[in-house]
């Protein structure tokens, strides 16, 4: 039973896919990576020493842009576009549960992210290398905590998905994900300044926001740092599944009552 | 469509292009303008609300990349000034300057709190691990690493004198390349003609570097000209109309000219007030120009 839930899961995600490629989803991606290539090669002509950093910021600053903005488009038109187009109906009238066309969805969305953060990274890795670069474990961690954010992104895209327009919920989820590092930056300078009970809210506030910035050590990367503790990376995938079940659960509650 | 006519339209394209190309190199001339801009096209522009916002947009992001340097130079550990609050408590930052212009402030606290200061637990414990994060002083990473982007700082706002001149210093200093230097000085000239701090620069150069001193001359005369035209300098401004006379002065002294290195003290004294390093060349000359007049002159007979 178990093992039929998950293939119809995947069934579900590979639709989805094979949705993305029809939609020349993944020539954006390769039009995206050529960028990476072409904005790394033009480093040469600065003809100075000491690029290595610059190089990787500027990659790696791309790869973060352009993955969050994949993830958020593509699960923020899965949803939206089943049901404007009434595709919904058909599989819905299928043994398929909606909790399982949910799953289906997420799934699909978290194949297309992956496969273009991977192609992405694919690719600076390759740039990287030819330019003498070694890819240390700091990297291979960037890899993985970036990986594990995008649970968070889809899980959370969707789930406001079923509650917001669709413009409003890619403006939402990417204030969301790009402005998580600026939310903590200023919370933690004004924390002091406040009163008591604004203390209180701002401390509330920053428990329940999801904390996006935590995912991105593409700094750590960049400057050489050596690879962060294991334990925080099992703390990290541990808060991204919380976080991506929470995003889910709502979002299958949501999708229930929803009058089709 | 089939594959040979879409050849066919890929050729005609790259046909298109290399005659467009071919063409322009013809047009090019007609269509030259002369570099600077008359006083109604800059009126337009001042008052045209597209161009106000993209001079925003270019400011913000040279800001933007200004403060890219200071997080290289810091090895990414972000920090932060002192708030309203700590510094009614006395708290202050002091400033490191490592030459050039690359005064800035990083005496103060980390961006992410130590963890005896941090009340966000298990959150600013991942972050102090996830993130760059040192406790303790600032440590600075090499210098030349923040070269690339004072180069874009200044495709994007050729405006920038600060970073012209800051990646100069850099070039001639750290990554020993003074000739870059020089031909990167000469670039900003170009887009800011009026620049104190771009001609003081260049002047610089040939003094420190290469001894030049009958080359140094003019470039510290047109800094010293160019200071003289604004009304308000700012820091870096002040800092190298200062300069420029200081090292007027020692270039005229180095030539042996010390009637022009004195006037150069004496008249750099009066205009920039504060500048303690300018009284200290000017006693020197005027100590030498005693020491070397007739009436100190020792007689052989041991009359003066």
């Amino acid at each position: 039973m178990e093992a039929a839930v998950g293939f119809k899961e995947l069934t579900i995600g590979w639709a989805s896919l094979l949705e993305a490629i029809r939609r020349k989803d993944i020539y954006v991606m390769l039009i995206l990576s050529g960028i990476i290539i072409a904005v790394t090669g033009i480093f040469n002509a600065f003809d100075v020493p000491e690029l290595r950093k610059f190089m990787m910021d500027v990659s790696l600053s791309i790869i973060n842009v352009f993955t969050v903005i994949i993830a958020v488009l593509v699960s923020a038109r899965q949803l939206p576009y089943e049901l404007e187009h009434r595709t919904l109906y058909p599989m819905l009238a299928k043994p398929v549960g909606r909790f399982q066309f949910l799953m289906g969805k997420f799934v699909g969305t978290m194949g297309l992210s992956s496969a273009a953060l991977f192609m992405f990274l694919a690719v600076a890795s390759v740039v990287f290398v030819g330019f003498g670069t070694p890819l240390g474990g700091m990297f291979f961690q960037y890899m993985y905590l970036r990986w594990v954010s995008l649970f968070l992104i889809c899980s959370m895209t969707l789930c406001l998905s079923l509650v917001l327009t669709h413009a409003a919920n890619v403006t939402i989820s990417l204030l969301l994900c790009m402005g998580a590092s600026m939310f903590t930056r200023t919370v933690i300078i004004v924390h002091d300044s406040l009163s008591p009970w604004q203390q209180k809210l701002i401390t509330a506030a920053y428990w329940i926001f999801p904390h996006l910035d935590l995912f991105d050590v593409s700094k750590r990367v960049i400057h050489g740092w050596l690879p962060a503790p294991s334990w925080t990376l099992a703390v990290m995938t541990l808060y991204a599944l919380i976080y991506t079940g929470i995003f889910l659960g709502l979002g299958h509650l949501r999708f229930r009552r929803l009058p089709l | 469509m089939r594959l040979w006519k879409k050849l066919l339209v890929g050729a005609a394209c790259i046909a298109l292009a290399a005659f467009a190309g071919m063409l322009s190199r013809k047009v090019e001339p007609a269509l030259a303008t002369t570099a600077g801009f008359g006083g109604e096209e800059l009126h337009h522009a001042s008052h045209s609300m597209p161009m106000t916002l993209l001079g925003q947009f270019r400011t913000n992001l040279d800001a933007y990349l200004w403060l890219k340097t200071i997080d290289y130079l810091h090895n990414g550990i972000a920090y932060r000034p002192y708030t309203t609050v700590e510094r009614t408590k006395g708290m202050r930052e002091h400033e490191h300057d490592i030459g050039g212009f690359a005064k800035h402030p990083c005496g103060g606290p980390t961006l992410i709190p130590p963890k005896e200061k941090d009340w966000r637990g298990v959150f600013g414990e991942l972050e102090r691990n996830l993130q760059p994060y040192r406790p303790g002083p600032a440590r600075h990473s090499d210098p030349q690493e923040l070269i690339p982007w004072y180069r874009i700082q200044t495709m994007i706002n050729p405006l920038d004198v600060n970073a012209y001149a800051t990646c100069a210093f850099f070039l001639t200093d750290f990554a020993k390349e003074p000739e870059k230097a020089l031909a990167f000085l000469e670039e900003g000239i170009e887009k800011n003609p009026h620049s104190p701090v771009l001609h003081q620069a260049i002047g610089q150069l040939y003094f420190d570097k290469w001894k030049r001193y009958d080359q140094a001359i003019p470039c510290f005369q047109k800094a010293i000209a160019a200071g003289k035209e604004i009304q308000v300098r700012d820091e870096a401004q002040e800092k190298a109309f200062g300069d420029a006379y200081l090292f007027l002065a020692r270039a005229y002294r180095e030539r042996g000219e010390l009637d022009a290195a004195l006037r150069t003290a004496k008249e750099g004294m009066a205009e920039c007030a504060t500048n303690n390093l300018i009284r200290v060349i000017y006693r020197v000359i005027k100590k030498e120009i005693d020491e070397n007049s007739p009436s100190n002159t020792t007689e052989p007979n041991g009359q003066q």
